[in-house]
């Protein structure tokens, strides 16, 4: 066994008294693991790169596009919302059909198409098959005035904000309809710059500090001040290269709040959007 | 890493410098040169996450695809390690969703016929199963923070920015995913010395 013959202890733990003998001999011996099977690295590189190889992601998100103002169009001037509700492939059916019908704008394309746009070629072989990722046709940004637009927008975020002890510094949040229609997938189309798969940010500087605002109101239980942050971030960087991480924030500010539904359906557009998105699983974490 | 300024263009420009020196090749050289530098380490963190010996190719391709498709939005004035291990969590986590995982699918017996890659010391790869035994008693969420602080090193304070928890969160998955490893592994040794006398 390996305790007889405990491996010398080559780091500081973060915490000398977390663990003790045997973990942190187990530890060392793990530490001191070889490196991968032989040819590894160049096999999976060489599947890296036929996957990056494939066509980009913004072909297929033109596509969707032109779908979608097709599919919204047509919606808007015949009224055929059975048909568009034949073919959705999620239950948020109603939901979505209401926005639609919802005088928002004919601009108000959604990032998602009514029938998902061809899978991209640099589909992850061994990630999940995408949900339906681009299922979810929801309202464009543009009708905050519109509370019917967005199940989980204003309405439910206010109802957080009123339950939060400093409901009276309650922040109108004309954003967060749009906010949660601009999440960019990473690899996925956005609905009105479908050029834009990888989406730079104007001033990184200024988002990250937004962003780091809204942390530091939700570490002080500052839910305001913390929809404050997320909502300005999403009215000047609408498709900033952190939108993800705004979305998490005003996760993790619902949360706080108590309104769980809420939370719960903006984790679930976050996994819809990106399935591969960073943060899916800290909302897992959460319980979302 | 170095703190080489993003380059949005290159996903879309299989022309730029090739660090492969290889025809059709298109990582750029600085992506390139992270692959090579952190391939082994993604390989083995995606094994300590839980991963089967069988689909770590698979995984450290998908970690890889995913870090190259976000690699222009990586802050470049942030380690390198802590974000791939956000990139492989979340893969994991999607890996273990997706085949319905269970603790049990993954037994340690399992793990146990895994040949031990260029391993002459037995004693050592011995200790290496009882290891992913005993994590494999922590939920994903506290193993993976278990994994970056004890075995890489991690700053808690950037593994929380890097896996987008609380900084609280974060040490309270670390004490819990501690206490529970220490648990997991006096039990496995219980056992052990009990097969052995």
């Amino acid at each position: 066994m390996t305790q007889r013959t405990p491996p010398p202890h080559g780091r500081p733990p973060a915490d000398p008294s977390a663990l003790g003998g045997l973990s942190a001999s187990l530890l060392d011996a793990e530490r001191a693991i070889p490196p991968a099977p032989s040819g590894a690295l160049e096999r999976v590189l060489s599947r890296v790169e036929a996957t990056i190889a494939a066509p980009p992601v913004a072909a297929a998100a033109t596509h969707g596009a032109l779908w979608i103002k097709v599919a919204v169009a047509a919606l808007v001037v015949s009224g055929a919302v059975g048909i568009f509700v034949a073919t959705r492939d999620d239950a948020a059916a109603p939901a979505s059909v209401a926005s639609v019908a919802a005088p928002s704008s004919s601009t108000a394309i959604a990032p998602s198409p009514a029938t998902p746009p061809p899978p991209s070629p640099g589909v992850l072989p061994a990630t999940p098959p995408a949900l339906p990722a681009p299922s979810d046709l929801r309202p464009a940004p543009t009708a905050p005035a519109n509370p019917i637009v967005e199940e989980t927008g204003t309405v439910t975020e206010a109802t957080a904000l009123n339950a939060a002890p400093n409901k009276d510094e309650a922040i109108p949040n004309p954003a967060s309809d749009q906010e949660a229609e601009t999440i960019p997938p990473a690899t996925a189309p956005s609905g009105t710059e479908p050029t834009h798969p990888v989406r730079p940010s104007a001033d990184p500087v200024a988002e990250r500090a937004l962003l780091d605002q809204a942390q530091a109101a939700l570490r002080a239980k500052r839910l305001p001040d913390l929809f404050a942050a997320v909502n300005l971030h999403a009215e000047r960087f609408p498709r900033g290269a952190l939108t993800e991480e705004r979305e998490a924030l005003r996760i993790r500010g619902l949360v706080e709040a108590g309104d769980r539904d809420a939370a719960k359906a903006r984790a679930d557009r976050i996994r819809r959007r990106n399935p591969q998105s960073l943060y899916a699983s800290s909302l897992d974490a959460l319980g979302l | 890493m170095t703190a080489a300024p993003p380059s949005p263009s290159r996903p879309a420009s299989p022309g730029a410098p090739d660090a492969l020196a290889s025809p059709g090749r298109r990582f750029d050289p600085e992506f390139a040169a992270l692959y090579r530098a952190e391939f082994d380490w993604v390989f083995r963190t995606l094994r300590r996450l839980g991963a089967r010996d069988a689909d770590l190719e698979d995984l450290a391709h998908d970690v890889m695809v995913v870090a190259y498709r976000a690699f222009d939005a990586y802050d470049r004035s942030r380690p390198i390690k802590p974000w791939l291990f956000g990139i492989a969590f979340r893969v994991v986590s999607d890996y273990r969703r997706r085949a319905r995982f269970s603790r049990e699918e993954l037994s340690a017996d399992e793990r146990a016929t895994t040949p031990a890659h260029q391993e002459s010391d037995l004693e050592r790869a011995h200790a290496r199963a009882l290891v992913l035994a005993a994590l494999d008693a922590l939920p994903l969420d506290q193993r993976a923070v278990f994994v970056a602080v004890e075995l890489d090193e991690t700053p808690v304070p950037e593994l929380a920015r890097a896996l987008g928890i609380p900084l609280n969160t974060c040490y309270s998955r670390l004490r819990l995913g501690r206490k529970r490893f220490a648990e997991a592994v006096t039990s496995l040794h219980r056992e052990d010395a009990g097969r052995t006398s």
